[in-house]
């Protein structure tokens, strides 16, 4: 049991999404805004007073607008299902009894969503492996087990090597990418604010340094301590999980966690790309 | 939504900024003013351009409102300047 862990606190120290709360402010910026117009317009007779009611109207309405944007799904409820996901995952890691790191695949290696795959050996032989030199040339038999998208993987010379293919919280950041990030720390760092700043709220800043094979992405005002996963010594911190996912997609290789160290509100990711 | 209450802020803030401005430099043009805040809004929406797809579209949406609006103001100065009308 001791890879499984229960994150059933983490889920009751989130706090949930409060509901409306653009819808509000929006409200108090129209009433306000549109009474500083009636007022500035009709008895004070100021243009500066009334553009500054306009504006507030202006600003009501991107708040309106904002909050159509905003996720529907709570948070605790994203919490309750990824537990439910993870623990699965546990499950099967500790019935395998793997203790090697997990290669974070592309889409295009796994014809589905980006994906982890988790060797059982504990001192797996590269070359043999389905995400090694030999799949990329072909004639490899785990090539195939891995587009089968199987959770199951059999590969090696004699098909007796197994690992599993199994889905991370970074394995729907493909949904969230419009387009296939490029392979420079430049586009990285784009791709990865886009995600991690624009769409997931997580960090406040992003910054990819170093070249491919080894890049160190340092995240900064990481909002929230995220609940661990299930199997983090193998998978990283969520957040790793999200930034060698969207790393795999833009390199277009796999990739794997080499470290991952926290200092207050910042976050500091060394990947490695095979 | 961190990225959101910081779009709001900062378009509050440079909002502000501008009318404080154009107030103390003595413009009392409807236009004028109409016309930074148009172009505030879409400078500090491009500087936001990771916000996700769906914000963006909300922004784009705003954008069409606000455009339109500044066309009627210029409608209007253009009467102004033809027939001589002030409204």
């Amino acid at each position: 049991m001791g890879l499984r862990r229960r994150t059933s606190k983490n889920v009751q120290r989130t706090s949930g999404h409060v509901s409306g709360v653009y819808t509000q402010v929006g409200l108090a910026l129209l009433i306000a805004g549109l009474g500083l117009v009636v007022v500035a317009l009709f008895l004070l007779n100021s243009v500066p007073l009334t553009s500054l009611g306009s504006a507030a109207v202006i600003l009501s309405l991107i708040a309106f607008g904002l909050e159509r944007s905003t996720p529907r799904l709570s948070p605790r409820m994203s919490l309750l299902l990824m537990e439910a996901g993870q623990d699965n995952i546990a499950a099967l890691v500790e019935e395998m009894g793997s203790h090697s790191k997990a290669f974070y695949l592309p889409s295009s290696m796994t014809k589905d969503r980006p994906r982890a795959f988790i060797a059982a050996d504990a001192a797996p032989d590269f070359s043999s492996l389905p995400t090694g030199p030999a799949y990329r040339t072909g004639g490899q038999a785990g090539m195939k087990a891995l587009s089968q998208r199987r959770l199951i993987v059999h590969y090696g010379s004699d098909g007796h090597d197994t690992g599993i293919l199994v889905a991370t919280p970074g394995s729907g950041i493909a949904s969230l990418l419009e387009e296939r990030p490029g392979p420079t720390p430049g586009e990285l760092e784009a791709a990865l604010s886009k995600v991690l700043l624009g769409e997931l709220d997580a960090a406040r800043g992003v910054i990819v340094q170093g070249d491919t094979p080894s890049l160190t992405v340092r995240l900064s005002g990481v909002s929230a301590e995220a609940p661990a996963l299930a199997c983090q010594e193998l998978l990283g911190s969520p957040l790793a999980s999200i930034v060698a996912s969207v790393a795999a997609e833009a390199l277009d290789r796999p990739v794997v966690i080499v470290r991952e160290e926290r200092h207050g509100d910042s976050v500091t990711i060394e990947l490695d790309s095979l | 939504m961190v990225a959101y209450d910081l779009f709001l802020i900062s378009l509050a803030i440079v909002f502000a900024v501008t009318t404080a401005l154009l107030s103390v430099l003595g413009a009392e043009r409807w236009d004028l003013y109409y016309g930074f805040y148009l172009m505030e809004y879409l400078a500090v929406s491009t500087l936001f351009a990771f916000l996700n797809p769906r914000a963006r579209t909300v922004l784009n949406r705003i954008t069409y409102i606000l455009i339109p609006g500044f066309g009627v103001i210029l409608a209007l100065k253009v009467a102004e300047i033809l027939w001589g009308v002030r409204l």
